[in-house]
Order: C-alpha cells, then structure tokens, then sequence
C-alpha cells in the first residue's frame, strides 16, 4: 500500500493519505479538524500517532506548528489541543511510528 | 497573547534594530533603547519566516530594503527608513512566490522559513516545502531584481534532462520531485560573487525506493555564480539520503592557514554533526573526506542505499552518531526504567551506526535524530584564535521505519543514553583537530541530584566576539551563556525564561557600548514550552 502511494499520482496520493488518516487516528471531537489542518496539508497522521505527551506538551506543539504556517482558528487550535490531549494523552497506548521533522 | 516561535536574530543596522515577529508585524527599534521607531502590520500573508530578514543598502533610484519572507509563500520589501511597502517592487511591495511554483499543487505548503540571500542588486530565495508525500512543489532556488522584483535567473535544484548531473536520477523520478530545497540559509562570497546553497534532503526524507540514484543536489552543498545562478561546484554529503540529513546551515565563509597556506574556505556543520569543510573556490576538502562503505543489509524492498558515504577525515563528529543498549541512560533509576522499556517495546528496537537501515523491527534507533546533531544556526569563527565553534545535541530518534518520536522522556526533556546531552566544541582551523569541547546546558533537577553539567539537547546558535568571548543560548535549560573562547571555561550565564533557539547578535549602540541580543520565545520543534516571543538585550561591562 505505501509503496503504491509513493507511485501514484499526486492526487491518488491525497485521497490515500487521507484514507490513511481516517483508519489510524480514533473517532472523537475534533478528529476532522485535526486531520484537516495537520494531517493532510502538512505531515500526515503518523508523527500525530507517534507521540505521547500532556495537554501542555500537546498545546507547545500546536503553537509550534502555528507558527510554521498550520492554519486554523483560535477555536479550531483549542479543538485540536483537546483532541491530542484526549487520545495522545501520556498515559495512551504506545504506538510505534514516525516524527516531527526539524525545518 | 499566545505563544509563537521565533528563531530570528535581530538586524542591527547603525543604531536602528529591525525585528520580523510571529505576530504579523515588522518593528524598527532603536537599538540602545528599545523604543519603536515605525511598525508596520500585515495581514493574509501568513507568520513571517521564523529566521528573520534581510538588508539590502538601496541605491539612487530605490530605497534601502528590509527583505523578508512568509510562511504564507509571499516576500516582502520594507523601506528601511519608513517600514512602508517599496511600492515599485513585485505588486507594491509583496511578491507572490507561489506563483510559477505551485499550480499543479495548489494545496501544497510553499514558504520562506528563512532569510533570503543579498547579492549586489539580486535578492535571492529558497523554500520551506512539504515533508510528504514525495512530489509536489520543487525546490529551486530563485534571484529577483531588488528593485523591481522581476525574476532574473532559476537554479533547478533538482536537474532536468539536459541539465548537468540529470543522469543521478533513474528514469522520471525526477519529475514533480519535492524537497530538495534550501529551508536553512544561503550566504554569499560578495567579492568572488559566488552564492552557497545549503540543500536540504529530496522527498520522501527516508524512503528512496522511487528515486533510485546519487539524486543530486539533495543533501548538498552547492556553490553557484551569484549573478548568473551557474553552477561552479557541488559537494553531496548524504548519497541518496534515506535519513532526513538536510543540509541547511549557512555555509560559514572562513578565511584560514592549514600548513602555511592561506585558504578561503566554506564550512557546513551536517545534521550527522560531521563538519565538512572546503576550499569556497573550488569544493576541495581542507582536511580530507574519505568514501567508506556503509550498511546495505535490512532497507525496505526495493530500496537501493548508496554503497559508501562520505566522512570528513577530520575533526570526529562532534556528537553521538552510535547506540548500543549498555549506552542507556542511568541518570535515576526511574528514567533508566522508562528508557529501558521504550528500548525493549514490541519486541526491542533496531540500532546501530549513522546510515542505520530501518530494519524489521518495529523501531530503529538512530542517532542524530532527524532534529540533527547540528542543525540550522550553524557555526561561528574567531579569526584570531583561528577557532570554529559549533554547538550540537546529543539526542536520538526511535521509530518505525521513518525515523522519531524522540529518543527520550518528552516530558522531562531527557535523552535515553548517557549524557552529555548537549556540546560545545572548538575545532582549530589550522589542523581539523578538537581544541576543546565542554558540556552545554545543565538540568536544575539533575544539579540537585548531584549529576552536573549533563548538557541539554539544544537548538540555536552561537556568536563570537572579537574580545574572545562566546554567547550561545538554545538549551533546554532556558539559559543564554558566555564561554572563554580560548578555553571553553563559562564565565557568566543568565535566564531567558523559554529557550532561545536563535543566534545571538551582538552590536555596538550609538553610546559606544557593547550589547548582545537573543529571541526568545521556546518551542524548537523539541515540544519546549512556548511564550510570547521577545528580543532581550544585555549590555556587556
């Protein structure tokens, strides 16, 4: 499967991706808007699934990515932070996956 | 307010102090007081580029010019003097850099996080791209007309048929091939006119299955004529980079003496902390670099990793580049225990040496993670001492088949291995050798514990004055310090209240005082807490 996204089409590549995102990020409030302004505009849902952190940790990383270019509302910002902090909580289930890059 | 990032050093020009924040504003400050000269704000353009802007003098027909970039894909040109929009460049003053890059991508992410370069009447432009997925929007770099914003010439980052060195890249993987770009900073040989584009790794960052080949110039140092935009020389430090080993510090322009022999030479610290050094004119290693052979067992199906890589003969890298499980951190044994256990997860992770294959483990470790041992600040020189300084982190990445999260508690900010978690070194330019290397940072809850001096992971960078003092900031301990240049001994250090993860500047004011200044705001893609960025200004005695 990645290595047939990898292959394909620069918009066969989206829709994957974004197929992709739904199957591995849970069902809660806020998952549409988390994969909307993170997930399919910049990096995927893999370094989101990867990482364990409190609400603040989760809030310094929004803030971060903000400032990178992710778009969203204040609301929108608050929504996602509660997303994370709900599901990639320190205490969540350990998943192996991939990182946030330093550019 | 929020907290956002910013890693800019402050420009000083005469006595007036220009700031480009997260804010979507522009400040000239006076640079003694701190009192607000003009301020202009912006809106739709998006968060200015994190490193800041830069200064071209103007001439008779057009103003002196404050050039910067937005994460938004626009660059802007202020008047120095007023903080107006120069009305006759690009579209009264705002040039879209999107344009002629992203149609067929319109949704993709195009930006400036750095300052463009200045040379003689061209201001010139890399990007901050995607990360994923492999095609989108490439990465050439571009030089435009000062004045009027017209696009004068285009480097093709990543060659086409009938550009030299098109044949590293097998069949069409060329086409639509992202990445490749410069997100760090070029710098300039103004009297050789010769511009240096550190270039970052060709997309996807970590699988090359598509894109069989050396693929030039991902990963490269290239040297280009400044005004024409031709290529003089390129070195490739990461043959077809399967880790993420972005070139993006900006290439420090070195005038040295190796064995009697005067050399101009350009260095570049590596995200593998290797630091590559040549003669700027005609790609020579000073010290030499050796092509070894690297590991070509357990890459996904498919994937062809290059035979050898390169390594600098000298100096060693000046931060971890191994693991191996005695190396676990034993700080406390509850932080050994948490370590212990992300080591062994599912089955125990994959570790190794640089160009580590992600094996089929679930997890491989590697060191430095794709945050780098050196990263985006680069290095500094003291031409007296003949010294370069290069602050690194000793900090790992543990993941699946691409790398990260962090090899350490995310909460505490400590690395998995041993320490020192963080480095300071001086490398004599006259041999390639360490002349020093200390711990940098120290964490308070360690101190009391009896552990001192562990080094944090940092990002940031350092200055080094010509009274033979370093400042350098960056660490996760939220300090900015000075260090006797000549021996590494720390002479004075003070708190920042987030991390600065910026280069220092230091300038003279109109009072004939010394002053160095800092951004700080945290958040260095490290998970740091985050606070309204300020610039915080101290006189030295």
């Amino acid at each position: 499967m990645k290595l047939f996204i990898k292959l394909a089409g620069a918009l066969l590549v989206l829709d994957a991706l974004a197929l992709l995102a739904q199957s591995e990020l849970p069902n809660g409030k806020g998952k549409d808007v988390v994969l909307r302004v993170c997930a399919a505009e910049c990096h995927g849902v893999e370094p989101i699934a990867a990482e364990r952190r409190s609400k603040q940790g989760w809030s310094n990383i929004v803030d971060a990515m903000i400032s990178r270019g992710a778009k969203a509302t204040d609301e929108e910002i608050d929504t996602i932070i509660d997303y994370l902090a709900a599901h990639f909580g320190r205490q969540s289930p350990k998943a192996a996956a991939s990182n946030i890059r330093g550019k | 307010m929020r907290g956002r990032v910013a890693e800019i050093s402050p420009l000083v020009i005469g006595n007036v102090m220009y700031v480009t924040t997260p804010y979507n504003h522009v400040s000239a400050l006076d640079a003694e007081t701190g009192a607000t000269i003009w301020k202009w704000e912006y809106k739709d353009y998006g968060p200015a580029a994190l490193r800041g802007m830069s200064y071209w003098a103007g001439d008779g027909q057009s103003p002196p010019t404050i050039f910067f970039g937005t994460e938004g894909g626009y660059m802007i040109a202020l008047n120095a003097k007023t903080g107006r929009p120069v009305p006759g460049f690009a579209d009264e003053g705002v040039s879209n850099l999107r344009n002629g890059m992203t149609e067929k991508f319109p949704n993709a992410p195009y930006g400036l996080s750095s300052p463009p370069a200045i040379y003689k009447n061209l201001v010139i432009t890399g990007s901050h791209l995607q990360e994923q997925p492999p095609l989108g929007p490439v990465g050439d770099v571009r030089a435009w007309d000062v004045r009027t914003g017209k696009l004068i010439w285009t480097f093709h980052t990543v060659p086409r048929p009938g550009d030299p060195n098109a044949e590293t890249w097998e069949g069409d993987s060329w086409k639509d091939r992202s990445g490749g770009n410069v997100w760090g900073t070029m710098t300039v040989d103004n009297e050789r006119g010769i511009l240096y584009l550190p270039l970052g790794c060709v997309t996807d960052d970590f699988t090359g299955v598509d894109r069989p080949g050396l693929n030039l110039y991902g990963s490269s140092l290239v040297a280009l004529d400044a005004m024409t935009g031709k290529l003089k020389w390129y070195y490739q430090t990461t043959h077809h980079d399967l880790w993420d080993r972005d070139l993006n510090a900006p290439p420090a322009l070195i005038d040295i003496s190796v064995a009697g022999k005067k050399i101009p030479a350009v260095a570049e610290i590596s995200k593998q902390a290797l630091l590559f050094v040549w003669d700027r004119t005609n790609g020579k290693p000073v010290y030499g670099i050796e092509e070894r052979p690297v590991p070509q067992d357990g890459f996904a199906p498919g994937e062809k990793p290059w035979p050898t890589q390169p390594f600098p003969v000298k100096p060693p890298p000046l931060a971890r580049t191994t693991f191996s499980p005695e190396d676990i951190a034993t700080v406390t044994p509850d932080h050994e225990q948490y370590c212990k256990d992300k080591l062994n997860a599912n089955g125990g992770a994959h570790y190794g040496d640089l160009y580590v294959s992600f094996g089929a483990k679930p997890a491989t470790i590697f060191f430095p993670s794709s945050l780098g041992g050196g990263l985006w600040a680069g290095i500094a020189y003291d031409p007296k001492l003949h010294f370069m300084f290069v602050n690194t982190q000793n900090l790992g990445d543990i993941g699946r088949h691409d790398g990260g999260p962090r090899f350490w508690d995310p909460e505490k900010y400590w690395p998995c291995q041993k320490p020192p978690w963080g480095l300071l070194s001086a490398v004599d330019s006259a041999t390639g050798d360490i002349a020093w290397q200390v711990p940098l940072g120290s964490y308070s809850e360690l101190e009391a514990l009896g552990l001192h001096n562990a080094g944090t992971p940092n990002i940031g960078g350092l200055t080094a004055t010509a009274g033979g003092v370093l400042f350098v900031a960056g660490t996760l301990d939220n300090k900015m310090r000075a260090f006797d240049s000549k021996t590494g001994k720390e002479l004075w250090s003070t708190e920042l209240g987030a991390a600065g993860h910026a280069i220092p500047v230091t300038y003279q004011g109109r009072s004939g005082k010394q002053y160095v200044a800092i951004m700080v705001s945290g958040g260095g893609y490290m998970g740091d807490n985050i606070i309204p960025a300020k610039v915080m200004v101290y006189a030295l005695p």
